[in-house]
């Protein structure tokens, strides 16, 4: 991988007792989710990139220029960098309008007042926001947003300076339920559309399945394991990325409440109707912990069952993740008792089933 | 609580509080009561008041300027800027709101007299005396106004969300853009607050400035010395002027009222 296109980041940061040690490297196009728990310091890693929090040991570059060096001395200020950084829960400027937070980084950057306001209203039409921002005489104010518009709003004000680096600091935590799921699919379309890098923050492993294609999963301040998203879910390394990312991810096309599995003649039954289209490709997220083996058909509610053999047994820190072949692959999480009890052994048949309201699925 | 429960449950608290009422108001009633209404125009209109009226004005409107030229940014580095000994500078900023003003006049005479530590210097340099002049009145408000604007846009300057700031910043905004549109905006209503807060102490000032600047009728006799000096010689001119004070103190309150009277 070639250090000089995109971001490459080599960093110690301190905050307070807390050491933070991190290394990656990003593609131009390239979405990179830092997965963690709260307090693992992902936040810091995102300041530290924008020049808020200077590193303590390291270099960060992107495209070969040098933003920080530690021993070297250099350091460039937040305003010279061109990042675009959006926060968890937005951090409009109240005193301005919605047009002008959004054509603020063109102003800054040397526009004049009419083009920055004519390139923020096309960003706005991007977001659906564009009528709102004109509605009646007077300009409509950040006070005036809901959550949702709110945080569409910051994402293009940072993206209106056409930014290298892409930061997004937990940019769907701060929503409800509903609201999270229509930002998730419009926020997968921009970065689709943007060249430059992007480095999302999230603790919801859900948004760094759905938007990015790697995952670096960060533990007591370091990384402790990266890879595509594919890799980390199916091989989690630890107890702590098994559970936050160890999941079965199953391709599909919508089908109403189900999905038509692309690997297999089967199909997932969904508890809700799918909002995306019929034949549109879908994932569907399924936690190991969800699926539960019975030596027979079961004879359940479940409407997704099917007859798996055991093709491996992994013990994980009192866990068992059986992983099983049959129609498609898909992983379990049971005791040790229950391994006892159903007598699973390595090739010995078992049937899955798993909930329809266990399945997660959106657009991919 | 209500009214009638205060009265019937905590009778001694209903009364000691009723006392501390009737101890503001009932000065500030009499001197209502005995203000000569009738002759305040030509009261207000003698050469005396009319030279305390101009004076003040000037004074505590340059005091107030002076307030926000150098009390902007040092509030400023207090509250973003960690230095060593920070916490002794904002002491220092803050001396002169608990310091009897005489004694600030005093530290005043010490340092900028023709004698005085700075002052003899400058008088030698530049043939230039603070003392007894309105330079010196002025000066002598800002010692006692300042620490009022300090403290109350430092408040505001901690108290808004510095990621404004910050995201600012990553958009591209220079130190000075960010200030402008960000910070200023963020903290107008402490800015109007401190600027208020400290004219209208420069205004009241007696203490330092008679003692730094003397009483000269034209010069430096501001309005509460001319309230003062009158007091003895010309009663009703007095009162007149100390209504216009109280006057003046009234606006002052209410235009703050959003600030201090709601918010407890």
């Amino acid at each position: 991988m070639s250090a000089t296109e995109g971001l490459a980041a080599r960093l110690v940061v301190e905050v307070g007792t807390l050491e933070i040690r991190a290394g990656f490297e990003v593609q131009r196009g390239e979405v990179l989710a830092l997965l963690g728990p709260n307090g693992a310091g992902k936040t810091t890693i995102l300041r530290a990139m924008a020049g808020l929090q200077p590193i303590t040991e390291g270099e960060i570059t992107v495209g070969g220029v040098v933003l920080e060096d530690a021993e070297g001395e250099v350091f460039v200020e937040p305003d010279r960098r061109r990042v675009g950084l959006v926060p968890q829960d937005h951090v409009l400027f109240p005193n301005l309008s919605v047009l002008d937070n959004v054509g603020f980084g063109l102003r800054s950057r040397g526009s004049s007042t009419s083009e920055a306001r004519a390139v923020a209203r096309g960003w706005l039409e991007r977001v659906g926001l564009a009528g709102l921002a004109d509605k009646g005489q007077r300009e409509l104010s950040p006070r005036d947003l809901s959550g949702g518009q709110s945080q569409r709003v910051a994402l293009v004000r940072a993206l209106a300076t056409e930014p290298d680096l892409l930061l997004l600091d937990e940019p769907l935590s701060a929503l409800d339920v509903s609201t999270r799921a229509a930002l998730r699919r419009e926020l997968r379309a921009h970065l689709e559309a943007f060249r430059g890098c992007t480095v999302l923050v999230s603790h919801d492993p859900i948004d760094a399945l759905a938007l990015a294609d790697r995952i670096a999963v960060i533990e007591d301040g370091s990384i402790t394991q990266e890879g595509t998203v594919g890799e980390v879910s199916a091989r989690p390394r630890t107890p702590y990325v098994a559970d936050l990312v160890g999941v079965n991810l199953l391709h599909g096309r919508s089908a109403g409440a189900v999905v038509d599995l692309d690997d297999s003649r089967e199909a997932l039954a969904l508890a809700d109707e799918l909002d995306v289209a019929a034949g549109e490709p879908v994932l569907a997220v399924i936690r190991p912990r969800s699926v539960s083996l019975h030596r027979q058909r079961p004879d359940t509610s479940a409407r997704n069952s099917w007859e798996f053999t055991v093709a491996a047994l992994d013990m994980l820190a009192g866990h068992v993740r059986a992983r099983l072949a049959g129609p498609f692959d898909l992983v379990a999480e049971v005791t040790p008792a229950a391994v006892e009890d159903l007598q699973l052994r390595e090739g010995s048949p078992v049937w899955a089933s798993v909930k329809a309201t266990e399945v997660t699925a959106f657009a991919e | 609580m209500t009214s009638s429960t205060l009265l019937r449950r905590r009778p001694l608290t209903a009364l000691l509080a009723a006392f501390a009422v009737a101890f503001f108001a009932i000065p500030l009633l009499a001197l209502l009561v005995r203000a000569p209404w009738s002759s305040l125009p030509e009261n207000l209109g003698t050469a005396e008041a009319r030279d305390a009226l101009r004076l003040s004005l000037v004074t505590s409107c340059s005091a107030a300027a002076l307030s926000v030229v150098f009390g902007l940014p040092l509030a400023w580095c207090l509250a973003r800027v960690e230095f060593p000994g920070r916490s002794l500078v904002r002491g220092l900023v803050l001396l002169p709101l608990v310091l009897p003003p005489v004694v600030g006049g005093v530290a005043l005479l010490g340092a900028f007299s023709r004698q005085g530590l700075v002052g003899a210097r400058l008088y030698d340099l530049f043939g230039f005396q603070l003392t007894f002049t309105t330079a010196g009145a002025v000066m002598a408000e800002t010692f006692v106004a300042l620490p009022f604007f300090v403290i109350t846009v430092e408040a505001g300057l901690r108290s808004m969300d510095r990621r404004t700031e910050e995201i600012a910043a990553t958009l591209g905004a220079d130190p000075r853009t960010v200030f402008r549109r960000v910070t200023l905006p963020a903290i107008a209503p402490s800015l109007v607050a401190g600027t208020v807060l400290a004219w209208a102490r420069a205004l009241g000032e007696f203490g330092a400035t008679v003692t730094f600047a003397g009483n000269i009728v034209g010069r430096t006799q501001t309005l509460p010395l001319a309230v003062y000096l009158q007091l003895e010689s010309n009663p009703e001119v007095a009162v007149a002027l100390s209504l216009v004070l109280m006057v003046v103190s009234l606006v002052v309150i209410v235009a703050l009222r959003d600030r201090w009277l709601v918010s407890s």
